[in-house]
Protein backbone atom coordinates (compact mmCIF):
# COMPACT_ATOMS: atom_id res chain seq x y z
CA UNK A 1 0.00 0.00 0.00
CA UNK A 2 1.11 3.50 -0.71
CA UNK A 3 -0.50 6.72 0.38
CA UNK A 4 0.63 10.42 0.19
CA UNK A 5 3.32 11.82 2.08
CA UNK A 6 5.24 8.58 2.66
CA UNK A 7 8.44 7.34 0.78
CA UNK A 8 6.80 5.73 -2.58
CA UNK A 9 9.66 3.02 -2.51
CA UNK A 10 8.55 1.64 0.68
CA UNK A 11 5.88 -0.80 -0.18
CA UNK A 12 3.91 -2.63 2.08
CA UNK A 13 5.52 -6.28 1.01
CA UNK A 14 8.90 -4.43 1.38
CA UNK A 15 7.55 -3.52 5.53
CA UNK A 16 5.71 -7.33 5.61
CA UNK A 17 9.55 -8.73 5.39
CA UNK A 18 11.04 -6.59 7.37
CA UNK A 19 8.69 -6.82 10.37
CA UNK A 20 9.50 -10.55 10.38
CA UNK A 21 13.44 -9.14 10.33
CA UNK A 22 12.52 -7.16 12.99
CA UNK A 23 10.85 -9.46 15.38
CA UNK A 24 13.89 -11.62 14.48
CA UNK A 25 16.40 -8.73 16.06
CA UNK A 26 18.06 -8.80 11.85
CA UNK A 27 16.71 -5.51 11.28
CA UNK A 28 19.22 -2.61 10.75
CA UNK A 29 18.66 0.61 12.82
CA UNK A 30 18.33 2.69 9.59
CA UNK A 31 15.44 0.29 8.01
CA UNK A 32 14.20 -0.24 11.69
CA UNK A 33 13.30 3.81 11.32
CA UNK A 34 11.95 3.37 7.91
CA UNK A 35 9.54 0.57 9.11
CA UNK A 36 8.62 2.60 12.11
CA UNK A 37 7.76 5.41 9.67
CA UNK A 38 5.67 3.50 7.85
CA UNK A 39 4.05 1.52 10.40
CA UNK A 40 3.01 4.77 12.16
CA UNK A 41 0.73 5.17 9.40
CA UNK A 42 -0.22 2.11 7.81
CA UNK A 43 -2.97 -0.08 9.69
CA UNK A 44 -2.27 -2.90 7.30
CA UNK A 45 1.13 -3.09 7.98
CA UNK A 46 0.24 -2.69 11.56
CA UNK A 47 -2.08 -5.34 11.49
CA UNK A 48 0.49 -7.51 9.50
CA UNK A 49 2.82 -6.73 12.57
CA UNK A 50 0.37 -8.25 15.36
CA UNK A 51 -0.25 -11.12 13.16
CA UNK A 52 3.56 -11.89 12.71
CA UNK A 53 3.64 -11.56 16.16
CA UNK A 54 1.18 -14.08 17.03
CA UNK A 55 2.87 -16.49 15.34
CA UNK A 56 5.91 -16.47 17.43
CA UNK A 57 3.99 -16.83 19.91
CA UNK A 58 1.88 -19.88 18.75
CA UNK A 59 5.76 -21.35 17.52
CA UNK A 60 6.47 -21.27 21.28
CA UNK A 61 3.76 -23.39 22.07
CA UNK A 62 6.42 -26.94 20.40
CA UNK A 63 9.64 -25.18 22.74
CA UNK A 64 12.88 -26.97 22.49
CA UNK A 65 13.73 -29.22 24.60
CA UNK A 66 16.87 -30.33 26.52
CA UNK A 67 17.65 -34.04 25.45
CA UNK A 68 17.18 -36.45 28.67
CA UNK A 69 20.11 -37.30 30.68
CA UNK A 70 19.38 -40.68 29.50
CA UNK A 71 19.01 -40.10 25.82
CA UNK A 72 22.52 -37.99 26.13
CA UNK A 73 24.48 -41.17 28.05
CA UNK A 74 22.67 -43.45 25.39
CA UNK A 75 23.75 -41.19 22.36
CA UNK A 76 27.78 -40.78 24.12
CA UNK A 77 27.94 -44.16 24.13
CA UNK A 78 26.68 -44.73 20.68
CA UNK A 79 29.37 -41.78 19.10
CA UNK A 80 31.67 -43.55 21.66
CA UNK A 81 31.63 -46.99 19.75
CA UNK A 82 30.66 -46.19 16.66
CA UNK A 83 34.64 -44.08 16.99
CA UNK A 84 36.25 -47.05 18.28
CA UNK A 85 35.17 -49.15 15.00
CA UNK A 86 36.50 -46.10 13.12
CA UNK A 87 39.24 -46.59 10.63
CA UNK A 88 42.16 -45.08 12.79
CA UNK A 89 44.31 -42.48 10.56
CA UNK A 90 46.64 -44.11 8.57
CA UNK A 91 50.45 -42.82 9.62
CA UNK A 92 51.03 -41.09 6.29
CA UNK A 93 47.62 -39.09 6.83
CA UNK A 94 48.88 -38.63 10.52
CA UNK A 95 52.18 -37.79 8.80
CA UNK A 96 50.91 -35.34 6.20
CA UNK A 97 48.29 -33.12 8.18
CA UNK A 98 50.97 -33.14 10.85
CA UNK A 99 53.24 -31.18 8.58
CA UNK A 100 50.02 -29.59 7.30
CA UNK A 101 49.02 -27.84 10.49
CA UNK A 102 53.20 -27.31 11.40
CA UNK A 103 53.44 -25.49 8.07
CA UNK A 104 50.54 -23.18 8.87
CA UNK A 105 52.21 -21.92 11.80
CA UNK A 106 55.46 -21.51 10.25
CA UNK A 107 53.89 -19.30 7.60
CA UNK A 108 52.52 -17.05 10.15
CA UNK A 109 55.86 -16.88 12.27
CA UNK A 110 59.57 -15.71 11.45
CA UNK A 111 61.73 -18.18 10.15
CA UNK A 112 63.87 -18.21 12.63
CA UNK A 113 61.86 -17.89 15.78
CA UNK A 114 59.86 -20.82 13.96
CA UNK A 115 63.63 -22.92 13.70
CA UNK A 116 64.35 -21.81 18.25
CA UNK A 117 60.20 -23.38 18.72
CA UNK A 118 61.59 -26.45 16.97
CA UNK A 119 64.80 -26.82 18.62
CA UNK A 120 63.20 -26.06 21.90
CA UNK A 121 59.95 -28.02 21.09
CA UNK A 122 62.36 -31.14 20.60
CA UNK A 123 64.46 -30.72 24.13
CA UNK A 124 61.23 -29.69 25.90
CA UNK A 125 59.74 -33.03 24.22
CA UNK A 126 62.62 -34.81 25.34
CA UNK A 127 62.06 -33.61 28.64
CA UNK A 128 58.40 -34.28 28.72
CA UNK A 129 58.68 -37.84 27.91
CA UNK A 130 61.37 -38.63 30.11
CA UNK A 131 59.46 -36.39 33.50
CA UNK A 132 56.13 -37.28 31.85
CA UNK A 133 56.74 -41.46 32.10
CA UNK A 134 56.33 -42.51 36.00
CA UNK A 135 59.52 -43.38 37.03
CA UNK A 136 60.34 -46.08 39.60
CA UNK A 137 62.89 -45.68 42.21
CA UNK A 138 64.34 -48.38 44.66
CA UNK A 139 64.46 -46.48 48.05
CA UNK A 140 67.51 -45.50 48.59
CA UNK A 141 67.96 -46.97 52.06
CA UNK A 142 67.47 -50.57 50.87
CA UNK A 143 69.94 -52.81 50.50
CA UNK A 144 68.49 -55.55 48.55
CA UNK A 145 71.15 -57.99 50.64
CA UNK A 146 69.57 -56.87 53.55
CA UNK A 147 65.75 -56.78 52.55
CA UNK A 148 63.10 -58.85 54.48
CA UNK A 149 62.56 -62.51 52.83
CA UNK A 150 58.56 -62.52 51.94
CA UNK A 151 58.99 -66.57 51.41
CA UNK A 152 60.54 -69.53 50.07
CA UNK A 153 59.38 -71.14 46.67
CA UNK A 154 61.91 -73.84 46.16
CA UNK A 155 64.25 -75.90 47.86
CA UNK A 156 66.49 -78.99 45.63
CA UNK A 157 68.81 -80.96 47.37
CA UNK A 158 71.55 -81.89 45.16
CA UNK A 159 72.99 -85.60 46.86
CA UNK A 160 75.74 -85.45 44.62
CA UNK A 161 77.82 -82.48 45.69
CA UNK A 162 75.83 -82.24 48.99
CA UNK A 163 74.64 -78.74 48.09
CA UNK A 164 70.78 -77.36 48.50
CA UNK A 165 69.56 -74.95 46.01
CA UNK A 166 66.92 -72.37 47.79
CA UNK A 167 64.89 -70.10 45.64
CA UNK A 168 63.37 -67.79 47.56
CA UNK A 169 62.00 -63.70 46.96
CA UNK A 170 62.95 -60.58 48.98
CA UNK A 171 61.13 -57.68 49.75
CA UNK A 172 62.50 -54.45 48.01
CA UNK A 173 60.50 -51.06 48.76
CA UNK A 174 60.18 -48.91 45.94
CA UNK A 175 58.27 -46.11 44.50
CA UNK A 176 57.01 -44.93 41.57
CA UNK A 177 56.16 -40.91 40.88
CA UNK A 178 53.67 -39.95 37.88
CA UNK A 179 50.40 -38.85 36.70
CA UNK A 180 47.33 -40.44 38.82
CA UNK A 181 46.10 -41.58 35.09
CA UNK A 182 49.25 -43.41 34.14
CA UNK A 183 48.66 -46.88 33.48
CA UNK A 184 51.40 -47.97 35.87
CA UNK A 185 50.16 -45.49 38.38
CA UNK A 186 46.96 -46.74 38.27
CA UNK A 187 47.47 -50.05 38.56
CA UNK A 188 49.45 -49.71 42.00
CA UNK A 189 46.59 -47.57 43.27
CA UNK A 190 44.65 -50.63 42.20
CA UNK A 191 46.73 -52.65 44.34
CA UNK A 192 46.89 -50.30 47.22
CA UNK A 193 42.68 -50.23 47.66
CA UNK A 194 43.16 -54.28 48.75
CA UNK A 195 46.25 -53.64 51.23
CA UNK A 196 43.78 -54.38 54.33
CA UNK A 197 45.94 -54.37 57.06
CA UNK A 198 46.85 -50.23 56.02
CA UNK A 199 43.64 -48.37 55.75
CA UNK A 200 45.21 -44.94 55.35
CA UNK A 201 46.98 -46.31 52.13
CA UNK A 202 43.28 -47.94 51.22
CA UNK A 203 41.79 -44.73 51.52
CA UNK A 204 44.58 -42.55 50.15
CA UNK A 205 44.10 -45.15 46.94
CA UNK A 206 40.60 -45.14 46.59
CA UNK A 207 40.43 -41.21 46.71
CA UNK A 208 42.63 -40.70 43.94
CA UNK A 209 41.19 -43.49 41.54
CA UNK A 210 38.06 -41.90 42.36
CA UNK A 211 39.16 -37.96 41.57
CA UNK A 212 41.07 -38.92 38.42
CA UNK A 213 38.25 -41.23 37.32
CA UNK A 214 35.65 -38.71 36.90
CA UNK A 215 35.16 -37.61 33.62
CA UNK A 216 38.24 -39.48 32.39
CA UNK A 217 37.40 -41.72 29.46
CA UNK A 218 40.22 -43.84 29.68
CA UNK A 219 38.72 -45.58 33.25
CA UNK A 220 36.41 -47.09 30.82
CA UNK A 221 38.57 -50.24 30.15
CA UNK A 222 39.84 -50.45 33.50
CA UNK A 223 38.16 -53.46 34.84
CA UNK A 224 40.40 -53.44 38.22
CA UNK A 225 39.82 -50.43 38.94
CA UNK A 226 36.07 -50.39 39.04
CA UNK A 227 35.94 -53.78 40.71
CA UNK A 228 37.74 -52.04 43.54
CA UNK A 229 35.14 -48.76 43.57
CA UNK A 230 32.72 -51.49 43.95
CA UNK A 231 34.46 -53.15 46.79
CA UNK A 232 34.72 -50.20 48.37
CA UNK A 233 31.30 -48.57 48.22
CA UNK A 234 30.08 -51.85 49.57
CA UNK A 235 32.53 -52.83 52.83
CA UNK A 236 34.46 -49.53 53.38
CA UNK A 237 34.43 -48.91 56.89
CA UNK A 238 34.62 -44.80 56.00
CA UNK A 239 31.58 -42.77 54.61
CA UNK A 240 34.04 -40.57 52.95
CA UNK A 241 35.85 -43.89 50.65
CA UNK A 242 32.77 -44.57 49.83
CA UNK A 243 31.48 -41.03 49.19
CA UNK A 244 34.73 -41.02 46.92
CA UNK A 245 33.84 -44.70 45.31
CA UNK A 246 30.06 -43.30 44.23
CA UNK A 247 31.97 -40.46 42.65
CA UNK A 248 34.74 -42.86 40.51
CA UNK A 249 31.72 -45.10 39.59
CA UNK A 250 29.54 -42.60 38.44
CA UNK A 251 30.72 -42.86 34.67
CA UNK A 252 30.15 -46.64 34.74
CA UNK A 253 26.70 -46.59 35.57
CA UNK A 254 25.39 -46.09 32.40
CA UNK A 255 26.94 -49.32 30.64
CA UNK A 256 27.43 -51.65 33.61
CA UNK A 257 24.62 -53.06 35.25
CA UNK A 258 26.84 -54.35 38.64
CA UNK A 259 27.95 -50.98 39.21
CA UNK A 260 24.66 -49.82 39.22
CA UNK A 261 23.72 -52.83 41.40
CA UNK A 262 26.75 -51.72 43.63
CA UNK A 263 25.38 -48.03 43.93
CA UNK A 264 20.97 -49.38 43.98
CA UNK A 265 22.50 -51.75 47.31
CA UNK A 266 24.26 -48.47 48.50
CA UNK A 267 20.99 -46.30 48.18
CA UNK A 268 18.77 -49.01 49.80
CA UNK A 269 21.92 -50.55 52.66
CA UNK A 270 24.67 -47.70 53.48
CA UNK A 271 25.05 -46.87 56.79
CA UNK A 272 25.98 -43.34 56.53
CA UNK A 273 22.55 -41.46 55.06
CA UNK A 274 24.39 -38.63 53.17
CA UNK A 275 26.44 -41.59 51.27
CA UNK A 276 22.69 -42.84 50.70
CA UNK A 277 21.67 -39.23 49.26
CA UNK A 278 24.77 -38.92 47.36
CA UNK A 279 23.91 -42.16 45.73
CA UNK A 280 20.53 -41.40 44.77
CA UNK A 281 22.27 -38.11 43.16
CA UNK A 282 24.69 -39.99 40.56
CA UNK A 283 21.96 -42.47 39.61
CA UNK A 284 20.19 -39.47 38.07
CA UNK A 285 21.50 -39.85 34.54
CA UNK A 286 20.51 -43.71 34.89
CA UNK A 287 16.58 -42.60 36.35
CA UNK A 288 14.79 -44.24 33.46
CA UNK A 289 16.36 -47.68 34.50
CA UNK A 290 12.96 -49.70 36.27
CA UNK A 291 15.07 -51.01 38.59
CA UNK A 292 16.41 -47.59 39.74
CA UNK A 293 12.90 -46.63 40.03
CA UNK A 294 11.63 -49.29 41.52
CA UNK A 295 14.56 -48.45 44.36
CA UNK A 296 13.85 -44.98 44.37
CA UNK A 297 9.75 -45.40 45.02
CA UNK A 298 10.73 -48.10 47.80
CA UNK A 299 12.46 -45.43 49.18
CA UNK A 300 10.10 -42.55 48.84
CA UNK A 301 7.51 -44.45 50.28
CA UNK A 302 8.75 -46.00 53.29
CA UNK A 303 12.03 -45.10 54.20
CA UNK A 304 12.70 -43.79 57.76
CA UNK A 305 15.02 -40.84 57.02
CA UNK A 306 12.91 -37.53 55.42
CA UNK A 307 16.28 -36.67 53.56
CA UNK A 308 16.12 -39.81 51.59
CA UNK A 309 12.22 -39.91 51.01
CA UNK A 310 12.81 -35.80 49.90
CA UNK A 311 15.85 -36.64 47.80
CA UNK A 312 13.90 -39.86 45.91
CA UNK A 313 10.70 -38.12 45.40
CA UNK A 314 12.47 -35.35 43.57
CA UNK A 315 14.31 -37.37 41.27
CA UNK A 316 11.24 -39.31 40.75
CA UNK A 317 9.44 -36.18 39.90
CA UNK A 318 12.11 -34.83 37.65
CA UNK A 319 12.37 -37.68 35.40
CA UNK A 320 10.88 -37.40 31.63
CA UNK A 321 7.21 -38.33 31.88
CA UNK A 322 7.69 -40.43 28.85
CA UNK A 323 9.96 -43.35 28.54
CA UNK B 1 -9.20 -13.59 7.41
CA UNK B 2 -6.03 -15.18 7.44
CA UNK B 3 -4.92 -14.11 11.04
CA UNK B 4 -7.83 -15.79 12.94
CA UNK B 5 -6.31 -18.99 13.63
CA UNK B 6 -2.54 -16.99 14.97
CA UNK B 7 -5.15 -15.21 17.54
CA UNK B 8 -5.99 -18.42 19.46
CA UNK B 9 -2.61 -17.15 21.10
CA UNK B 10 -2.88 -13.97 22.74
CA UNK B 11 -0.27 -11.48 22.67
CA UNK B 12 -0.08 -8.36 23.16
CA UNK B 13 -0.09 -5.97 19.84
CA UNK B 14 1.52 -2.98 20.10
CA UNK B 15 0.89 -0.61 16.91
CA UNK B 16 4.47 0.99 17.12
CA UNK B 17 7.72 -0.63 17.17
CA UNK B 18 9.03 -2.52 20.36
CA UNK B 19 11.22 -0.52 22.31
CA UNK B 20 13.51 -3.07 23.10
CA UNK B 21 14.70 -4.44 19.54
CA UNK B 22 16.75 -7.32 21.47
CA UNK B 23 16.95 -10.44 20.92
CA UNK B 24 14.16 -11.52 23.24
CA UNK B 25 11.92 -10.50 21.24
CA UNK B 26 11.65 -13.46 19.70
CA UNK B 27 11.47 -16.67 21.97
CA UNK B 28 13.46 -18.68 19.28
CA UNK B 29 16.60 -16.59 20.06
CA UNK B 30 16.96 -18.64 24.06
CA UNK B 31 18.81 -21.20 23.38
CA UNK B 32 22.14 -20.96 21.06
CA UNK B 33 22.05 -17.79 19.44
CA UNK B 34 25.39 -16.36 19.50
CA UNK B 35 27.57 -19.66 21.02
CA UNK B 36 30.02 -18.91 18.36
CA UNK B 37 30.47 -14.80 19.54
CA UNK B 38 29.90 -15.62 22.97
CA UNK B 39 33.07 -17.76 23.00
CA UNK B 40 35.92 -15.83 24.70
CA UNK B 41 38.85 -15.82 23.15
CA UNK B 42 40.85 -18.20 26.07
CA UNK B 43 37.90 -20.45 24.96
CA UNK B 44 38.21 -20.19 21.38
CA UNK B 45 42.45 -20.58 21.55
CA UNK B 46 42.00 -23.88 23.72
CA UNK B 47 39.66 -25.13 21.20
CA UNK B 48 41.82 -24.71 18.62
CA UNK B 49 44.55 -26.38 20.22
CA UNK B 50 42.41 -29.07 20.41
CA UNK B 51 41.44 -29.20 16.99
CA UNK B 52 45.08 -29.38 16.23
CA UNK B 53 45.46 -32.58 18.61
CA UNK B 54 42.71 -34.52 17.33
CA UNK B 55 44.11 -33.64 13.61
CA UNK B 56 47.14 -35.02 15.04
CA UNK B 57 45.27 -37.70 15.73
CA UNK B 58 44.71 -37.36 19.31
CA UNK B 59 41.59 -39.14 20.30
CA UNK B 60 40.87 -37.64 23.79
CA UNK B 61 41.10 -34.31 22.40
CA UNK B 62 38.51 -35.32 19.38
CA UNK B 63 36.58 -36.78 22.36
CA UNK B 64 36.71 -33.55 24.47
CA UNK B 65 35.23 -31.81 21.58
CA UNK B 66 32.36 -34.27 21.01
CA UNK B 67 31.50 -33.16 24.41
CA UNK B 68 31.30 -29.76 23.78
CA UNK B 69 29.25 -30.23 21.21
CA UNK B 70 27.09 -33.44 21.31
CA UNK B 71 24.38 -31.89 23.80
CA UNK B 72 23.87 -28.89 21.12
CA UNK B 73 23.34 -31.55 18.40
CA UNK B 74 21.32 -34.13 19.36
CA UNK B 75 18.84 -31.08 20.96
CA UNK B 76 18.91 -29.76 17.19
CA UNK B 77 18.35 -32.79 15.64
CA UNK B 78 15.57 -34.12 18.19
CA UNK B 79 13.61 -31.07 17.46
CA UNK B 80 13.94 -31.20 14.09
CA UNK B 81 13.44 -34.65 13.60
CA UNK B 82 11.23 -35.52 16.44
CA UNK B 83 12.58 -38.58 16.88
CA UNK B 84 14.99 -39.64 19.39
CA UNK B 85 16.15 -42.68 17.26
CA UNK B 86 16.86 -40.98 14.01
CA UNK B 87 18.60 -37.51 16.32
CA UNK B 88 20.41 -40.42 18.07
CA UNK B 89 21.66 -41.32 14.28
CA UNK B 90 22.33 -38.09 12.81
CA UNK B 91 24.76 -37.04 16.35
CA UNK B 92 26.64 -40.59 15.69
CA UNK B 93 26.81 -40.19 12.14
CA UNK B 94 28.16 -36.42 12.57
CA UNK B 95 30.60 -36.93 14.80
CA UNK B 96 31.77 -40.06 12.60
CA UNK B 97 32.19 -37.90 9.82
CA UNK B 98 33.71 -35.20 12.17
CA UNK B 99 36.59 -37.87 12.56
CA UNK B 100 36.83 -38.62 9.48
CA UNK B 101 37.17 -35.27 7.61
CA UNK B 102 38.62 -33.44 10.39
CA UNK B 103 41.63 -33.18 8.70
CA UNK B 104 40.05 -31.42 6.15
CA UNK B 105 39.24 -28.62 8.65
CA UNK B 106 41.11 -25.42 7.75
CA UNK B 107 39.68 -23.09 10.25
CA UNK B 108 38.26 -21.01 7.55
CA UNK B 109 35.20 -20.95 9.89
CA UNK B 110 34.58 -22.35 13.59
CA UNK B 111 34.25 -25.18 14.64
CA UNK B 112 30.81 -24.46 15.45
CA UNK B 113 29.38 -23.81 12.15
CA UNK B 114 31.36 -26.75 10.36
CA UNK B 115 30.05 -29.10 12.84
CA UNK B 116 26.63 -27.72 12.43
CA UNK B 117 27.22 -27.66 8.90
CA UNK B 118 27.92 -31.81 8.90
CA UNK B 119 24.29 -31.97 11.07
CA UNK B 120 22.12 -30.11 9.00
CA UNK B 121 23.01 -31.96 6.11
CA UNK B 122 22.33 -34.79 7.21
CA UNK B 123 18.88 -34.01 8.77
CA UNK B 124 18.22 -32.59 5.34
CA UNK B 125 19.05 -35.89 3.45
CA UNK B 126 17.03 -37.61 6.20
CA UNK B 127 14.09 -35.48 5.87
CA UNK B 128 14.21 -35.48 2.35
CA UNK B 129 13.81 -39.02 2.20
CA UNK B 130 11.03 -38.80 4.79
CA UNK B 131 9.40 -36.70 1.72
CA UNK B 132 10.26 -39.17 -1.06
CA UNK B 133 8.82 -42.37 1.41
CA UNK B 134 5.81 -39.61 2.44
CA UNK B 135 6.21 -40.64 6.00
CA UNK B 136 4.80 -38.91 8.43
CA UNK B 137 6.95 -37.03 10.38
CA UNK B 138 4.75 -35.88 13.19
CA UNK B 139 4.75 -39.57 14.23
CA UNK B 140 7.63 -38.90 17.37
CA UNK B 141 9.08 -42.58 18.53
CA UNK B 142 11.89 -43.14 21.69
CA UNK B 143 15.11 -44.74 21.30
CA UNK B 144 12.87 -47.90 21.51
CA UNK B 145 10.65 -47.31 18.98
CA UNK B 146 7.80 -46.57 20.80
CA UNK B 147 5.24 -43.83 19.23
CA UNK B 148 5.26 -41.10 21.93
CA UNK B 149 2.66 -38.45 21.79
CA UNK B 150 3.47 -35.47 20.60
CA UNK B 151 1.15 -33.25 21.97
CA UNK B 152 3.06 -34.66 25.20
CA UNK B 153 5.65 -31.92 24.32
CA UNK B 154 3.08 -29.22 24.48
CA UNK B 155 3.18 -28.76 28.15
CA UNK B 156 1.23 -25.94 30.40
CA UNK B 157 1.93 -25.71 33.97
CA UNK B 158 -0.96 -24.55 34.51
CA UNK B 159 -2.89 -27.71 32.70
CA UNK B 160 -4.17 -29.78 35.66
CA UNK B 161 -6.02 -25.87 36.69
CA UNK B 162 -7.58 -25.62 32.95
CA UNK B 163 -8.00 -28.94 31.19
CA UNK B 164 -10.44 -26.98 28.54
CA UNK B 165 -7.22 -24.64 28.30
CA UNK B 166 -4.54 -27.73 27.92
CA UNK B 167 -6.54 -29.02 25.21
CA UNK B 168 -7.07 -25.74 23.01
CA UNK B 169 -2.72 -26.04 23.52
CA UNK B 170 -2.50 -29.65 22.55
CA UNK B 171 -4.98 -28.75 19.05
CA UNK B 172 -2.93 -26.05 18.25
CA UNK B 173 0.55 -27.57 18.73
CA UNK B 174 -1.13 -30.42 16.50
CA UNK B 175 -1.66 -28.05 13.88
CA UNK B 176 1.83 -26.24 14.12
CA UNK B 177 3.11 -29.63 13.61
CA UNK B 178 1.42 -30.25 10.65
CA UNK B 179 2.37 -26.39 9.50
CA UNK B 180 6.06 -27.41 9.85
CA UNK B 181 5.46 -30.66 7.73
CA UNK B 182 4.61 -28.99 5.08
CA UNK B 183 7.49 -26.62 4.48
CA UNK B 184 10.64 -27.73 2.48
CA UNK B 185 13.41 -29.42 4.25
CA UNK B 186 15.04 -26.62 3.67
CA UNK B 187 12.63 -23.87 4.93
CA UNK B 188 12.37 -26.21 7.92
CA UNK B 189 15.81 -26.03 8.24
CA UNK B 190 16.13 -22.35 8.00
CA UNK B 191 12.90 -21.87 10.16
CA UNK B 192 14.42 -24.38 12.85
CA UNK B 193 17.59 -22.81 12.26
CA UNK B 194 16.57 -19.11 13.18
CA UNK B 195 13.34 -19.49 15.03
CA UNK B 196 14.15 -22.11 17.59
CA UNK B 197 18.02 -22.20 18.06
CA UNK B 198 18.40 -19.04 17.49
CA UNK B 199 21.45 -18.43 14.84
CA UNK B 200 22.20 -15.24 13.00
CA UNK B 201 20.74 -15.44 9.72
CA UNK B 202 24.54 -15.10 8.47
CA UNK B 203 25.93 -18.31 10.58
CA UNK B 204 22.67 -20.10 8.95
CA UNK B 205 23.84 -18.82 5.57
CA UNK B 206 27.67 -20.18 6.44
CA UNK B 207 26.08 -23.53 7.39
CA UNK B 208 24.00 -23.93 4.61
CA UNK B 209 26.38 -22.78 1.83
CA UNK B 210 24.09 -19.81 0.74
CA UNK B 211 24.10 -16.14 1.38
CA UNK B 212 22.67 -14.63 4.11
CA UNK B 213 20.46 -13.11 1.28
CA UNK B 214 19.04 -16.40 0.78
CA UNK B 215 18.67 -17.31 4.13
CA UNK B 216 16.26 -14.32 4.61
CA UNK B 217 14.07 -14.94 1.87
CA UNK B 218 13.53 -18.91 2.95
CA UNK B 219 12.83 -17.72 6.10
CA UNK B 220 10.29 -14.84 4.84
CA UNK B 221 8.91 -17.76 2.52
CA UNK B 222 8.80 -19.92 5.40
CA UNK B 223 7.00 -17.94 7.92
CA UNK B 224 4.59 -16.63 5.15
CA UNK B 225 3.50 -20.58 4.39
CA UNK B 226 3.08 -21.42 8.13
CA UNK B 227 0.90 -18.44 8.65
CA UNK B 228 -1.25 -19.17 5.73
CA UNK B 229 -1.76 -23.30 6.56
CA UNK B 230 -1.97 -22.23 10.13
CA UNK B 231 -5.03 -20.02 8.68
CA UNK B 232 -6.54 -22.88 6.79
CA UNK B 233 -6.51 -25.60 9.47
CA UNK B 234 -8.52 -22.85 11.29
Amino acid sequence: MRWPGHDSTFSCDAAHEQITLLLYGELGDEDCHKLEQHLAACADCRDEMEVTRALSSAMAILPVREPSPNLLAQTRLKIDDALEQAPRHSWTRQLRQSLWTDFRLLRTTPVAASALLLAGGALGGFAGLHLGRPHQEAAAFVDPASAPIAGVTSVVEDPTTGTVRVEYSRLVAESAVGPAADPVIRSLLVAGTRAPLNAGVQSAALGVLANTCVGNEACGSDDGLRSALMVALRYDPSPRVREQALNGLSPYLAEDMHARDAVLESVLEDADPQVRADAIRVLAPVSADSSVQQVLHTVAAHDQSPLLRTVSRTMLEQMPQVQ
Amino acid sequence: MASDALRMQPAVISSALPANRSSQTWPGRRALHTRASMATAEERASETELIRQAQKGSRPAFDTLVRQYDQAVLRLALHLLGSESDAQDIAQEAFLKAYRYLGNFRFECSFYTWIYRIVTNLCLDLMRRRKVRREDPAVIVDSSGEELDILNMVSDERASANPGRELERKELGAKIQTALDKLTPRERMVFELKHYQGLRLRTIGEMLNTTEETAKNTLFRATKKLRATLAVVR
